[in-house]
């Protein structure tokens, strides 16, 4: 019965850890000092994107889950300058990746996504 | 006014149990299999299992069809798609969201090709299947959004339908749209009008149908059987393997003296045995055979022809040692004894596995790090 406990526990215990980092850069075309971000992740085709909780660049990282495994998604970082938050009313910049599909467990080559200044009026959404 | 009534008469001969495994070896695809086989046999027009993976790739090619600009092209694949997707037998739960993605694509593809009273239909479809959901302003351009707040919203504000519900068994839980709404009897108020995909489940058994809520709300009535409830309890009772007394005992308790079959499939050393019992009035086994199976992919022919001999053939006694080989022996006194431990073990590691598993949940996901902007 030990061996019955240990066994799966060993298992979970060697697949924590981070799979995938995403490393935010700022154009050289962004004069503003960037002080929010806020991740915003959609699935591949659904209407209803996730979005996450606005983060001071000076709290350092943050971590949002996976989509479901297999299901192709799309990273989108709104950037806001000093205020309250990162409303998509306030967003300066925005860096969008290219769609993605993980399979958990497998380690990931971490990627760079670059924030760019965004056109006023906004258009919304990515460049 | 509520006025067109629907009828269906699930079995008029003996009752379908359904398809049940005998232990967690078999693999779930199996089972679906040969369930949908025999329920497509049978007449009673349950799911049939198709590949979501294999549909959600289509749309995600398609999607990429269309933003190169074909859009003919990515029309008649998008029409395609919704075709196999509102067929009368596809799984439920999953492929209504997937549906009103599609339903979605085809309204913008519809308006860049100028085809406005198709889009307007698409829209409509998918507004109807999912009110609360309007496109995204993120990722839809503004021309599609106007579109569909005049074409679909606009259009559809204020029309509202009611779909009643009624099953025997009493109890029988409601999807409407791929969601849960509640058990029969029952009646949904404030649908939209269009196409809504109900499926009626109860046990192991259920029916679904497309309802067309046009001008007028629809009364839906339909008949699971008399073993719909029961059928749960009755592999319960099977996957104990304590012999055939016990498992006569559970089907007697179930209900109604009718006829009953029904499937099951167990695990071996290499492949599968495909048990098909029938009971008598009297929970008595008039019929049983045994079908080997080489793997979850094999042919399933004979399994049709097994499902038909049940329910129509004239059988004699079986014989006592192909009853043990299916049901098992009646338990020693020691043996629960030693299962409730074993069990008990084995629960203990499963519950410790998964809270770890909750534990390490919030140690993995995407990491993003904004260290390079400061």
């Amino acid at each position: 019965m030990k061996v019955l406990m240990t066994v799966p526990l060993l298992v979970l215990l060697a697949c924590g850890g981070p799979e995938l980092t995403v490393h935010l850069e700022s154009d050289e075309s962004l004069s503003e000092t960037v002080v929010w971000f806020r991740p915003i992740l959609r699935e591949f085709n659904s209407t209803t994107p996730q979005v996450f909780a606005a983060q001071r660049v000076g709290d350092g990282s943050v971590r949002i889950p996976f989509p479901a495994e297999g299901r192709p998604f799309s990273l989108r970082i709104d950037a806001c300058a000093e205020g309250e938050g990162c409303e998509a009313s306030r967003r300066m910049a925005v860096a969008c990746s290219r769609v993605i599909t993980l399979q958990l467990g497998e380690e990931q080559a971490p990627i760079k996504l670059t924030l760019t200044a965004v056109p006023s009026p906004d258009p919304g959404g990515c460049p | 006014m509520l006025a067109l009534a629907t009828l269906i008469i699930a079995s008029s001969g003996p009752v379908w149990i359904g398809v049940g495994s005998l232990d967690p070896q078999v693999p779930p695809l199996l089972v679906e299999r040969i369930d949908a086989l025999a329920a497509n046999s049978l007449g009673l027009g349950q799911r049939q299992s198709e590949d979501l993976e294999a549909w959600q790739q289509r749309l995600v090619a398609i999607d990429a069809s269309f933003r190169q600009g074909n859009l003919e092209a990515s029309r008649n694949a998008v029409s395609r798609l919704i075709a196999a997707l509102t067929s009368d037998q596809h799984p439920w739960l999953q492929s209504v969201n997937l549906l009103a993605d599609a339903l979605l694509m085809l309204g913008q593809i519809q308006l860049l090709l100028d085809d406005e009273l198709s889009a307007a239909a698409a829209f409509q479809s998918h507004h109807a299947l999912r009110p609360a959901a309007l496109p995204d302003a993120s990722l839809y351009h503004p021309d599609t959004l106007l579109a569909y707040e005049r074409l679909a919203v606009a259009t559809l504000a204020g029309a509202r339908r009611s779909l009643q519900v009624g099953a025997r068994p009493v109890g029988a839980t409601v999807w409407l749209d791929g969601k849960p709404r509640g058990q029969t009897p029952m009646t949904l108020n404030g649908l939209l009008p269009g196409r809504h995909y109900l499926r009626i489940v109860a046990g192991a058994r259920s029916i679904q149908q497309v309802v067309d809520l046009g001008n007028e709300g629809r009364i839906v009535s339909v008949d699971l059987g008399a073993g719909a409830q029961t059928s749960g309890a009755f592999f319960a009772a099977w996957r104990e393997r304590a012999g055939l007394p016990r498992l006569r005992s559970a089907l007697v308790s179930s209900g109604e003296g009718r006829r009953r079959f029904a499937l099951a499939l167990r695990s071996r050393a290499q492949g599968y045995e495909l048990f098909g019992v029938r009971f008598g009035t009297e929970g008595q086994v008039s019929a049983l055979s045994m079908l080997e199976l080489a793997d979850e992919k094999t042919d399933l022919a004979p399994v049709e022809a097994l499902v038909r001999s049940l329910r129509d053939g004239d059988f004699s006694q079986p014989p006592e040692r192909l009853i043990e080989q299916a049901f098992g022996r009646p338990p020693s006194v020691i043996k629960p004894l030693v299962l409730g431990a074993v069990a008990s073990g084995v629960l203990v590691a499963a519950a410790s596995a998964v809270l770890l598993a909750l534990w390490l949940q919030d140690d993995s996901g995407i990491v993003i790090d904004p260290g390079r902007l400061r």
